[in-house]
């Protein structure tokens, strides 16, 4: 079936006017799979990392929320280790009125404050309670290692 | 290439007409006026590398903790004092109270000897005045008795050939006494006065150079009011005192930079006016040509123009990365792709009304206009920067930080904003919303013309396919505020107005809209019936 307007338009803008420090661009064969990545935000233990991600348009899009998985580790109690993000607007606060961009935008507002209170890798959200510290200086390593540049 | 002649070559090259440019900068006068200020600085002992020296350690003092020992006191100011249209820069240098010398041991030896000389130099320099004779200088020092430990050194000069009145190079030194100042000295200004008046006596009989007594006394009376409080709030024991340096040529340059800027200020809002009405005019006859309720109209060519300048975004740009007001070399750049877009596409000869050519060359020609001026005041702005550089360099002052402060901040002082951004003003409020965008009446969830639109109670605006799907879905909240609205929305919620609006401004695009939404109504039917044969 012929892509849907608003996914053409939301593409063309995506490519014409990009977020700064977000980057999504379809697959040639699959328009409604997107490649990203994500700057870590600054002040953030991920600050220096890129993060790739993977979206995907669903059929009944924008009726239901885009897929977004991350695919790079990533060390978040929100964040489980098969990349899958634990967020109110992927889930139960998704707006037709949203869009990929925001979405996105909404991804790496949790990278710069996560909550362990709310958690999706439960072993992260405890460490990440009880001794903060340490844990963000884990997430900083994982940065280190995972999520330089020259890895994507 | 020296500024002064990449600035007229440019001001030459874009052809700035010639009743402007007796508005733009007068960069090579100002520069001029810069080498009076060095000179006179030197005069006083104040060459650049001491008052680098001053102003290096009252940088790194403000930095650091401040003490009660009136060693954080900064050691020299430069600073503006008064309105727009009666102002004084000047120098202030604080003293120790102990031996006039400049707070704290930290400077060089070279300095210090410099700034000692400066309160002797008051009587140098007004035997050198009275040697030049020709401009009428009046020079007057006053030395009280040094047990009195007051001394006030004023010298002034006053140059009748430029007519400014009051000009003044005055050196102004009050030193309190050591300790705690006495009494008498601080309760009884009148008698210090007296004592003043006194030696002015003397010095006059001395030189025999007083010229204007009358306005010698009062030159007097505010200096010595200054120099009176600042013993009196000053704490026993430290004491700080100052010296404050007005400087004739730094009063000349300041005053004639103003002068430039608000003749800048006065051009800018002529062309602001002119380029305003302009915008009118046209707004005026557009609408004969773009009415969709003639037949022959040029909506669908207008609306293509105005979009393609929207995104053009020639003076604004509303893009993520760089937005906010261009460059003007931008601003032609993008200017140029919208003449090269409207060429390609070739609107023009899609135009029905010859009315449409005349108002398309006239708009066109008011973005010229804008961009020559926006040119021009990007031009003055550079040099107005770059000379206040060369000030800075040259004389180690600080004018680059003061005087945009000193000038912005005053309210007689018009906050010249750019022209290019009241006219785009007035094009967005005047001359765009005359032809409606289809961006503007968009669903926000299908991105296609909101049509038919349907108001929820919250006001927010979805065309009726989607909400029929947001009702199915049975999701209640509005998908711009989240508000329980969707579920009782029903025919009332039709909004008509708009309804009618959007048919005669977009046909085709609601018609287009009408076909889309039957075409969906008869899949899901489709979809239906065939889910039932498979059951």
């Amino acid at each position: 079936m012929a892509l849907p307007k608003r996914i053409i338009k939301e593409t063309e803008r995506l490519v014409s006017d990009p977020v700064p420090g977000i980057n999504a661009v379809p697959h040639e064969d699959n328009l409604r799979y997107f490649d990203v990545t994500v700057d870590g935000p600054s002040q953030s233990p991920y600050e220096g990392g890129v993060f790739k991600l993977e979206l995907f348009l669903p059929e009944e899009y924008p009726m239901v929320a885009p897929k977004v998985r991350f695919l790079t580790k990533i060390y978040h109690p929100n964040i489980d280790k098969l990349g899958r993000i634990c967020l109110d607007v992927l889930k139960t606060n998704w707006s037709p009125a949203l869009q990929i961009r925001t979405i996105l935008l909404s991804v790496q507002a949790l990278l710069g404050a996560p909550n362990p209170d709310d958690p999706l890798a439960n072993d992260v959200a405890q460490r990440w309670k009880e001794d903060e510290r340490a844990a963000i200086s884990t997430a900083r390593e994982w940065t280190q290692t995972y999520a330089k540049q020259d890895d994507v | 290439m020296k500024f002064a002649k990449v600035f007229q070559q440019l001001l030459d090259e874009e052809n700035i007409p010639k009743e402007w440019m007796g508005a733009a900068i007068q960069y090579k006068a100002l520069k001029k006026c810069i080498n009076k200020v060095v000179q006179e600085l030197e005069e006083l002992g104040l060459e650049k590398e001491t008052l680098q020296m001053l102003l290096a350690y009252e940088n790194a003092q403000r930095n650091h903790v401040q003490d009660n020992t009136g060693k954080g006191r900064p050691k020299l100011i430069y600073s503006f004092e008064g309105t727009l249209r009666e102002f004084v820069p000047k120098i202030t240098i604080n003293l120790d109270n102990f031996n006039g010398m400049p707070l704290s041991a930290q400077i060089s030896p070279e300095t210090r000897e410099k700034l000692e000389s400066l309160v002797a130099h008051g009587a140098t320099r007004s035997s050198h005045i009275s040697s030049i004779g020709n401009d009428s200088a009046t020079v007057d020092t006053i030395l009280s008795s040094p047990m009195d430990n007051e001394i006030y050194i004023s010298a002034r000069a006053d140059v009748e050939t430029d007519g400014c009145e009051g000009d003044t190079v005055s050196i102004a030194t009050s030193t309190s006494s050591t300790g705690a100042p006495t009494a008498a000295d601080n309760s009884d200004p009148s008698s210090g006065k007296r004592r003043s008046f006194d030696l002015r006596d003397l010095f006059k009989s001395e030189y025999n150079l007083m010229q204007s007594t009358g306005s010698m006394q009062v030159e007097h009376g505010s200096e010595e009011t200054k120099g009176v409080p600042d013993g009196i709030e000053a704490p026993s024991g430290g004491i700080p005192s100052t010296v404050e340096i007005h400087l004739h040529s730094d009063s000349e340059f300041f005053k004639m930079l103003c002068s430039e800027l608000a003749a800048l200020d006065s051009l800018h809002e002529e062309q602001e006016k002119e380029l305003n009405e302009h915008v009118s005019d046209i707004a005026r006859s557009l609408p004969h040509v773009v009415s969709p309720v003639h037949k022959k109209n040029d909506l669908y060519v207008w609306r293509e123009i105005f979009r393609l300048y929207i995104d053009a975004g020639v003076f604004f740009s509303s893009l993520e990365q760089d937005h906010g007001e261009r460059t003007v070399e931008k601003a032609k750049q993008q200017f140029t792709w919208f003449t090269d877009q409207i060429d390609r596409m070739d609107l023009v000869s899609r135009f029905k009304s010859p009315e449409s050519k005349v108002l398309l060359e006239s708009f066109w020609k008011l973005n010229l206009s804008l961009l020559q001026s926006a040119q021009f005041q990007e031009l003055n702005q550079t040099a107005t920067t770059k000379i206040l550089k060369k000030f800075d360099k040259q004389t180690a002052l600080t004018a680059r930080e003061v005087f945009p402060e000193f000038y912005f901040n005053n309210p007689s002082g018009s906050v010249s904003a750019s022209v290019a951004k009241s006219v785009c003003f007035t094009m967005a409020d005047q001359l765009l919303t005359l032809v409606p965008q289809l961006d503007d009446y968009i669903c926000p969830v299908c991105y296609l013309i909101a049509f038919k639109p349907v108001r929820l109670d919250c006001g927010h605006v979805f065309c009726i396919r989607c909400l029929v799907k947001l009702q199915r879905q049975q999701k209640d909240s509005c998908p711009i505020c989240r508000q329980n609205v969707v579920a009782q929305a029903n025919g009332r919620n039709i909004d008509t107005a708009l309804y009618n609006q959007l048919r005669l401004y977009f046909p085709k695009e609601t018609k287009a809209k009408q076909a889309e939404n039957d075409r969906e109504v008869a899949r899901e039917q489709f979809r239906l019936e065939e889910q039932c044969v498979i059951q």
